[in-house]
């Protein structure tokens, strides 16, 4: 039995709806630009992915309130609106659960607290470092949507919400619940942001993924949810609004605590075993987003991989992280969403750049957005530290 | 959904859980229980253990402990729980970046920082290059780790999986807590006095305890782990609930012995006290935190407990054959697990 996603919401760079997130893709333009709201002293050398609403106008939209974290805020956002897609009378006769990924939970707030309190071990608002933990705003948007069958948080780094959709299809498969939404979210913070530049992989200027030329990540933020239901618990619903999380996988590359091997043996792993999970042919997949960071290993190692799996013959590629910036465990939430966007819609997701292929592999990713008719079976990948690679199939229905 | 534990390793306060079991248990003065650290160099190269942070040594160690344990073929996977993370290393990188304002940074902090760094070290050094993940979500990330495992082992049996509960406490974390107002006073008590003083807060803890579980009962079973359930934001009523029928499935009509998640804080032991009345006709109650101290995983240590009990039967009086866990954080999360003996 495959999980159905049948609704899902998201707030990124490039918009705070999905209309909004294809209207930028149709103009071409990237959410990557100066810093608004976040505050590093590096704000003006560098382009961040940052969702346009200041903390303040996120709670406002969401009557909840400006001192939560900016996790909260968006997470909320974005999981609000996938729970909203959810007929209310299914709601009611469901076991729903909710299933959130973060690689730094409350950071935003828990940096600010430590201004205060490096200075004096007794100073520094508690109500900011309340929010620390990776579980806090997971609760706090479950309690705020009702949702109490199911609820936790899953953090693999980078491939954090690729994990959250996996182990929703698990529980929905073994009959645990009947609707899950799950994904992920990451906002952008000083610490995250100053940890990729001193492993000096962020490019001050906007990223070119799968270029010859890359030079590192931009940071993003956002979050997103997809709402996965049973086939029994969207029998109810049009089947017009439906694709299947058809294939996943999880494996550990266990090279690196930062870097994926040469040959791109986690991702291979990955991506193998989540073809065989959906039953189909590497020449099934008709496109792939991409993991795609734009730093020099991953996007090397990941197209090895891709070349060993699929031989010569690519599907349609890109990495739209160009678009949204690497936006950490919220990338394989908002990844999956654009792969389900492919494969109801048609749409072909950009580079946002392309020149020159990675050294030694012909990978020549998509550079232009349009809607094709026939994209069947999409693959997305998240990789991330410590070797954690997942790899997920969207297939119509 | 059922597997078995057939190997326990553990780095905790107490420097094995037949000595927790045992009439002497370790006993820890002030509010706060620190690991009993092995020598490492048993488990870790020793030009290695100089560049990995402390927790994932704890973890290394334990989850080595617990392979050798089950001598399986292989490790398949590895699954870990963690309420906080690689805490001193969080701490490190946020500290060098506040007071540089953030120059002249150093990426090793930062690299070891996320919470997957752990599972991530154990499968390196496995070299296990299957299933790899990592919960943190606060009383039940360890639950949330066994009911991944659960699942896996349901579809595939024939695999052996390391599930770990592992969280540190620093110096750092302890002094933010200490202000939530979490702990009681540190000259009130020693740790064997823990569920006597009836006052608020409870003793801080850490640890690292992993389990090597299979679908596939094996010479060094332990016991079997017949059901794993989260509750989120219900009534200790709701727990109750929750038990009984978790009982009734499994053809239980009581339990031999109830393993209770008591933190000696009166405003949080009143829900386990509400819970037990319940079901302590039916049985003994165990109560484990004054052994290891507060702390998310906890439950860990509390279920290595259980299960080494079943195993060894450094009975109570009578041999358990059926234990009972629960854990609780009021208001949030409520765990229940049913062990059998095999």
């Amino acid at each position: 039995m495959n999980a159905l996603v049948t609704g899902g919401g998201i707030i990124c760079a490039l918009g705070t709806s999905e209309a909004e997130v294809l209207a930028s893709f149709r103009a071409h333009r990237s959410g990557m630009n100066a810093a608004e709201f976040l505050q590093t002293r590096h704000r003006a050398g560098y382009v961040f992915g940052e969702v346009p609403l200041s903390n303040q106008a996120l709670a406002e939209r969401h009557h909840l309130s400006p001192t939560l974290s900016r996790t909260i805020l968006l997470s909320y956002h974005a999981a609000r609106a996938a729970y909203d897609t959810i007929p209310a009378n299914l709601r009611q006769v469901s076991r729903i659960g909710f299933i959130s990924a973060t690689s730094v939970g409350g950071m935003d707030k828990t940096e600010q607290f430590f201004e205060d309190y490096l200075v004096d071990k007794a100073a520094g608002d508690l109500g900011q470092v309340m929010h620390h933990d990776c579980g806090r705003a997971t609760d706090f948007v479950a309690r705020e949507l009702g949702i109490k069958d199911f609820v936790t948080t899953i953090s693999t780094a980078c491939s954090s919400s690729a994990n959250a959709l996996m182990l929703g299809a698990r529980m929905l498969k073994a009959g645990l619940l009947d609707i899950v939404i799950a994904g992920g979210v990451d906002p952008l913070t000083r610490f995250t942001f100053n940890g990729f530049n001193t492993l000096m992989i962020v490019d001050p200027e906007q990223c070119k993924p799968l270029d010859a030329t890359r030079e590192g990540l931009n940071l993003g933020e956002g979050a997103a949810y997809l709402v996965l239901m049973s086939e029994q618990a969207a029998q109810a619903l049009p089947a017009s609004v439906h694709c299947r999380l058809s294939g996943y996988a999880n494996a550990n590359d266990a090279f690196h605590q930062t870097a994926l091997s040469d040959q791109g043996e986690g991702p291979y792993l990955a991506m193998q075993q989540a073809l065989q999970k959906a039953d189909l042919q590497p020449s099934d997949i008709d496109y792939i987003n991409m993991h795609g960071t734009g730093t020099r290993n991953n996007d090397l190692a990941e197209g090895t991989a891709i070349r060993r799996l699929f031989g010569g013959v690519y599907p349609k590629l890109s990495s739209t992280k160009s678009f949204t910036g690497h936006t950490l465990a919220a990338s394989g939430a908002i990844e999956a969403y654009l792969s389900v966007l492919t494969v109801t819609g048609g749409y072909v997701f950009p580079n946002f750049s392309f020149r020159q292929p990675v050294e030694t592999l012909d990978l020549i990713p998509e550079t232009e957005f349009y809607q094709h008719a026939t994209m069947r079976h999409v693959m997305s990948n998240s990789f991330g530290f410590g070797g954690n690679c997942s790899s997920l199939i969207f297939s119509r229905t | 959904m059922s597997f078995y534990i057939n190997g326990i390793g553990a780095v905790s306060p107490q420097k094995s859980f037949a000595e927790a079991l045992s009439s002497k248990p370790a006993v820890h003065y002030g509010n706060q229980l620190h690991c009993q650290e092995p020598d490492y160099t048993a488990f870790i190269d020793a030009r290695q253990l100089r560049r990995l942070s402390r927790i994932v040594k704890l973890s290394i160690a334990a989850s080595s402990q617990a392979v050798q344990d089950a001598a399986p073929a292989i490790i398949d996977g590895v699954i870990v729980g963690t309420g906080w993370g690689c805490i001193e290393d969080t701490v490190t990188f946020l500290e060098k970046m506040v007071e540089n304002q953030e120059e002249a940074l150093s990426p090793t902090a930062f690299i070891h920082s996320t919470h997957n760094t752990i599972a991530a070290q154990v499968a390196f050094q496995l070299k296990c290059k299957g299933y790899n993940t990592t919960y943190s979500h606060r009383s039940i990330s360890f639950e949330s780790a066994l009911l991944d495992a659960a699942l896996l082992l349901a579809e595939t049996p024939a695999q052996t999986l390391l599930v770990g509960g592992v969280d540190e406490l620093t110096n750092t974390s302890f002094s933010i807590l200490s202000r939530f107002d979490l702990f009681k006073q540190p000259q009130e008590l020693g740790s064997d006095s823990l569920f006597s003083l009836g006052t608020a807060g409870t003793v801080a803890g850490e640890g690292s305890v992993f389990f090597a579980v299979s679908g596939v009962r094996t010479e060094h079973s332990y016991c079997q782990v017949a059901a794993v359930q989260t509750l989120s934001f219900g009534s200790t009523d709701d727990a109750v609930e929750a038990a009984r029928k978790m009982l009734q499935r499994h053809g239980l009509p009581a339990v031999d012995l109830l393993l209770l998640g008591n933190n000696g804080d009166s405003k949080e032991d009143k829900h386990y006290d509400s819970f037990e009345t319940n079901f302590t006709q039916q049985g003994q109650t165990l109560k484990f935190k004054h052994l290891c101290g507060e702390y998310p995983t906890a439950s860990a240590f509390g279920l290595g407990l259980g299960a080494t009990l079943l195993k060894q039967n450094l009975s109570l009086g009578s041999v358990p054959q059926s234990v009972l866990f629960y854990n609780c954080s009021p208001q949030s999360h409520q765990a229940l697990v049913l062990l059998r003996a095999c």
